[in-house]
């Protein structure tokens, strides 16, 4: 009998659980959303985010949802950061800001990569530099410990300086041995050369999906296809919707994908499989490689470079012979050449006039007259061994024949050909004649009158009215060379008229054997008459108050002692002269090597008062600086003139004044006395104590003429 | 006291390019040395050692002129600034800039106040080191072309030009004393009792010109000077008469004859630009376009 179990544990349990039994799984409780009416299911994504946020049901979201904070805001977390206490820094990393497209295609470019060491065998340190051993060694990788392939092929029994491959039998001091293979520190380096034998571009990927087709006609018609288009592959015909998932259980198809583009696709042929690369591993035994005809040529045919050494893997050394006739290279079958018939003979068959056509019955009278070797210069077609380039200009009738047979060499002397022939390294040049060249004269003589006339066109115009300005222009150019100045007034006058134009052919040499002095070659003669057509347009006559104005240097140098109208112009003109003599005797001083008071110049210069402060010295006294030298006679000569006119001046106006002649002698009487000195006699002021002039002259000089206004 | 014709076994390499100027100190113990390749160094003759580099220049250093107290010194080159150092710390302590074009050559005065510079723009500017104004002081502008050499003597600052002119600027007299030489002056070096002038002209001559009128005193001929500014300097008291050449060969005549005493080549006959003389030593020091500095010595 069972008793009855005391009240105090019976309450632990829920009653409804104590004494059943569990079989099954039981329903999750938590997912009651699979479970509620569609209209009250809630929509989360795959992370257990909300989604739709309201949409569809009248609700929308400018807010939160799904990011930062919550309905009544963001609150930033508290930021507490002491001596003691540090904030931490939340470093954000980029895949917190990708979403899962972002995420997708990571996670797609991801590759799975062998790491350093497994990744190439490689030989250590023998091909990076010894900075990268030591790196290695720093690192703590054991020393030599390169690649694990490395090590594994020692442990295989393979030393460093054996290449890859079986052993050999090689005759080793008179007995066969088997030995390693030779080393190729191609092989090791994990680069491997391949030679390229098919007609593919450059990154032309071979594991590009071909699409297989069981009917030559779909092939066809998807071979029509423009590449990159979307192809439907099993979903044409009716009844076949685009999005078709559960098909064949191929719901990887995606209809909208795009294919990349295969262009080993073959019309009609489903049997021809795409040409595919192989790609090689390392260790390639020698029996596959052949029958690939692809890749790695045996070593048997190889051969040696000049050390001894094999050449590189995939490279292969040909010596001597021609690249394109090598079979080893081309890897294609050699062809025989073609059979030639025995009546052939090589040559070239050239036609006397080229437009003579080419029928059945000529070439049989051609093959007649040459088997009966008759003279060949008989037949309309005559055969050649080669072909010079004279014949074949004439052949092709091509209309001037400059040379003329003739070749540069003929013309060249024989030194000139020995140098040519020592410059070029050639022996075999035609030999030097010497000849002398056709010259112009000798065309010239040729057209004779002809070449004038074309001449006598080429000849600059000028306006006639603008020939004769030129002509009376005061100035004439080319004042150095009067012959040319006699041709250009010559121009002149044949442009203005005066002469006839066939007169300037005068100043032209009529040929090479002209040795007339003043005479001009055709080149230079033209050219020259080009110049005086411009220097027409330039040398005008200065009109009227510009002419004034203006005068040549020679005029100047005639006119030095005459007075001018101009009080100034004279003297700038003695001050200039003064000056300028000055400094041409300074240069002329200087260069006989008379340096003294002749090359020296004193001048007053005034230095700062802060410069004078800095060198210690007093600032000097300008007004007492003694400036002794010829610049101080000048001034003094030019003030005497000045002096000297203004009075000569007066004089003449006194005198048409008709003023009173007592005035005027004493104003004849006024001497260079007065500008002699520039001693003052202190007591005496002469200008104030002077008897004044009479009115008559002050009214000659500041009175009012008539028609003069009254200024007020 | 015999010249001194022996030239180190080793000169002082250390400049790459040409080495324009070379100056000793007031003491003769170090010397500094400006090339094209924008430094300066100070380094110790007598032990052949390189003492400090001083690099600001942005282009070639062309002239370098030493204060005083040798504490500091003044260089100028072709970025048209004019740099004043500080001989034991390597500092710039000023920049003088304003001149248009490069500045062929500097000088302080006798307490190093003032520091004229000359330029290929033809004017000769006057710094104040004392301040720190960026105006030069005076500005003077008589020149017609390139301001090749100056030298600022007493209260006389003497400057030459390439339009063949010399000319001493006389601040206690308030003068301008131009001599014209005739062909383009490349260096002018006062003699010490301040009475001549030695003119290195392109003409391949250098004139002794007597400074109270204007005539000259003797010539020096041999070497030759027709494209480059050589420059030339008086050696032992004015005894002798230093000149670099264009032919690779270090000059010097008898001052008063006129003769050529020495022919001593260098420099792998390449143009030797400048020559200076030991204040008190016989000793000298050369530099040319090969970039070495040749220190020459009497044994």
């Amino acid at each position: 009998m069972s008793r009855k179990r005391p009240l105090s544990t019976a309450q632990h349990a829920s009653p409804s659980l104590v004494d059943s039994l569990f079989l099954g799984t039981p329903i999750a409780d938590a997912d009651q959303n699979s479970f509620a009416p569609v209209w009250r299911q809630e929509a989360r994504d795959e992370r257990g985010r909300k989604r739709f946020h309201g949409a569809f049901t009248g609700g929308f979201s400018a807010g939160y949802f799904n990011t930062v904070g919550s309905k009544e805001g963001w609150t930033p977390s508290a930021f507490k950061s002491s001596r003691t206490e540090r904030a931490e820094k939340k470093t954000l990393r980029p895949e917190d800001f990708m979403d899962e497209e972002d995420l997708a295609d990571q996670l797609a470019d991801e590759r799975l990569v062998a790491a350093a060491p497994f990744s190439a065998i490689s030989e250590p340190s023998s091909s990076k530099g010894a900075e990268a051993g030591l790196q290695d060694i720093l690192r703590g990788a054991p020393p030599g410990a390169e690649s694990v392939g490395y090590e594994l092929l020692k442990k295989m029994g393979w030393k460093p300086g054996f290449g890859i491959g079986p052993l050999k039998s090689q005759v080793v001091a008179g007995r066969k041995v088997m030995m390693p293979p030779r080393a190729d520190e191609a092989a090791l380096s994990g680069v491997r050369l391949e030679r390229k034998n098919n007609k593919h571009g450059l990154g032309y990927d071979s594991e590009v999906p071909s699409i297989e087709s069981n009917e030559p006609t779909e092939s066809a018609r998807r071979a029509l296809l423009a590449p990159g288009t979307i192809s439907s592959k099993k979903n044409t015909g009716f009844g076949v919707g685009v999005v078709n998932e559960y098909e064949d259980g191929d719901d990887e198809e995606d209809p909208y994908e795009i294919k990349p583009i295969a262009y080993d696709r073959v019309l009609g042929s489903k049997k021809q499989k795409p040409l595919s690369g192989v790609s090689k591993h390392v260790f390639v035994s020698k029996t596959k490689t052949k029958s690939h005809s692809a890749g790695a040529i045996t070593t048997s045919k190889l051969r040696r470079c000049h050390d001894g050494r094999l050449p590189i893997s995939g490279f292969v050394l040909v010596i001597g012979g021609s690249l394109a006739t090598s079979s080893m290279l081309t890897n294609e079958k050699a062809y025989t050449l073609p059979s030639i018939p025995d009546s052939y003979v090589p040559g070239i068959l050239i036609m006397r006039d080229p437009k003579t056509v080419v029928t059945p019955q000529l070439i049989a009278d051609f093959e007649k007259s040459r088997k009966s070797s008759s003279s060949a210069r008989s037949s309309s077609i005559y055969h050649q061994q080669h072909l010079s380039a004279a014949e074949r200009s004439r052949i092709l009738g091509s209309a001037q024949d400059h040379l003329q047979g003739k070749s540069i060499f003929d013309y060249m002397t024989p030194a000139q050909r020995e140098r040519f022939a020592k410059a070029t390294g050639n022996q075999n040049l035609p030999p030097a004649k010497s000849e002398v060249g056709p010259t112009l004269s000798e065309a010239g003589h040729d057209s004779g009158h002809r070449n004038e006339a074309a001449l006598l066109e080429l000849i600059p115009t000028l306006d006639k009215h603008q020939a004769s300005t030129a002509l009376s222009a005061g100035f004439m150019p080319y004042a150095d060379d009067h012959e040319k100045r006699a041709r250009y007034i010559a121009y002149l006058e044949s442009q203005s008229g005066s002469r006839p134009v066939s007169h300037l052919l005068t100043f032209m040499k009529s040929g090479d054997s002209d040795t007339t002095a003043g005479k001009l070659k055709v080149e230079d003669w033209m050219r020259e008459l080009k110049e005086f057509n411009k220097a027409a347009g330039l040398f005008r006559p200065l009109k009227g108050m510009l002419a004034n104005r203006f005068t040549s240097s020679a005029n100047a140098a005639t006119t030095k002692t005459s007075v001018v109208e101009d009080d100034n112009t004279v003297l700038l003109q003695g001050a200039g002269q003064g000056k300028g003599a000055t400094d041409r005797e300074d240069v002329s001083a200087a260069k006989l090597g008379m340096y003294g008071p002749l090359t020296r110049r004193v001048s007053a210069w005034a230095p700062s008062s802060l410069l004078c402060k800095r060198f210690g010295v007093r600032v000097p006294n300008m007004s007492a600086v003694d400036v002794s030298g010829e610049p101080e006679e000048l001034k003094a000569s030019a003030r005497e003139r000045l002096d000297l006119l203004s009075h000569r001046k007066l004089l003449t106006i006194a005198k048409d004044a008709d003023v009173d002649e007592e005035v005027t002698k004493r104003l004849e009487s006024q001497t260079m006395d007065s500008g002699d000195g520039s001693k003052i006699n202190v007591e005496v002021n002469e200008a104030l104590e002077q008897k004044k002039a009479p009115r008559d002259l002050f009214l000659a000089v500041f009175g009012d003429s008539d028609g003069e206004d009254e200024r007020d | 006291m015999p010249f001194p014709v022996y030239s180190r076994n080793a000169p002082l390499q250390e400049h790459v390019g040409p080495v324009h100027v070379v100056a000793y100190n007031t003491t003769g113990q170090y010397i500094l040395s400006g090339g094209q390749d924008r430094k300066i160094i100070l380094w110790n003759p007598n032990s052949s050692k390189l003492v400090k580099s001083y690099i600001a220049h942005g282009y070639e250093v062309l002239d370098i002129a030493v204060s005083y107290d040798n504490a500091k010194f003044v260089s100028c080159g072709g970025d048209r600034t004019i740099y004043l150092w500080d001989v034991t710390s390597g500092a710039t302590i000023r920049r003088f800039s304003g001149h248009m074009s490069r500045v062929n050559t500097v000088d302080f005065n006798a307490d190093a106040s003032v520091v004229a510079s000359g330029s290929y723009d033809a004017k000769v500017r006057l710094w104040d080191t004392k301040s720190s104004s960026q105006r030069p002081i005076q500005l003077l502008e008589e020149a017609k072309d390139s301001i090749s050499t100056l030298q600022i003597v007493g209260s006389q600052i003497i400057t030459g030009s390439v339009d063949g002119f010399v000319r001493v600027y006389d601040l206690r007299m308030g003068q301008l004393l131009e001599d014209l030489i005739g062909s383009p002056v490349t260096s002018i070096k006062d003699s010490t009792d301040g009475a001549c002038l030695l003119v290195s002209t392109l003409d391949s001559t250098i004139r002794l010109m007597d400074k109270s009128n204007g005539t000259m005193l003797q010539t020096f001929k041999g070497h030759l000077n027709k494209e480059y500014r050589i420059r030339s300097c008086f050696g032992d008291n004015d005894v002798y008469v230093v000149s670099g050449s264009e032919d690779g060969k270090v000059y010097a005549w008898d001052m008063l004859s006129g003769r050529v005493v020495h022919e001593l080549k260098g420099h792998g006959e390449k143009v030797i630009s400048c020559v200076a003389y030991h204040p008190k030593k016989p000793q000298m020091i050369s530099c040319g376009t090969d970039g070495s500095i040749q220190v020459w010595d009497y044994t």
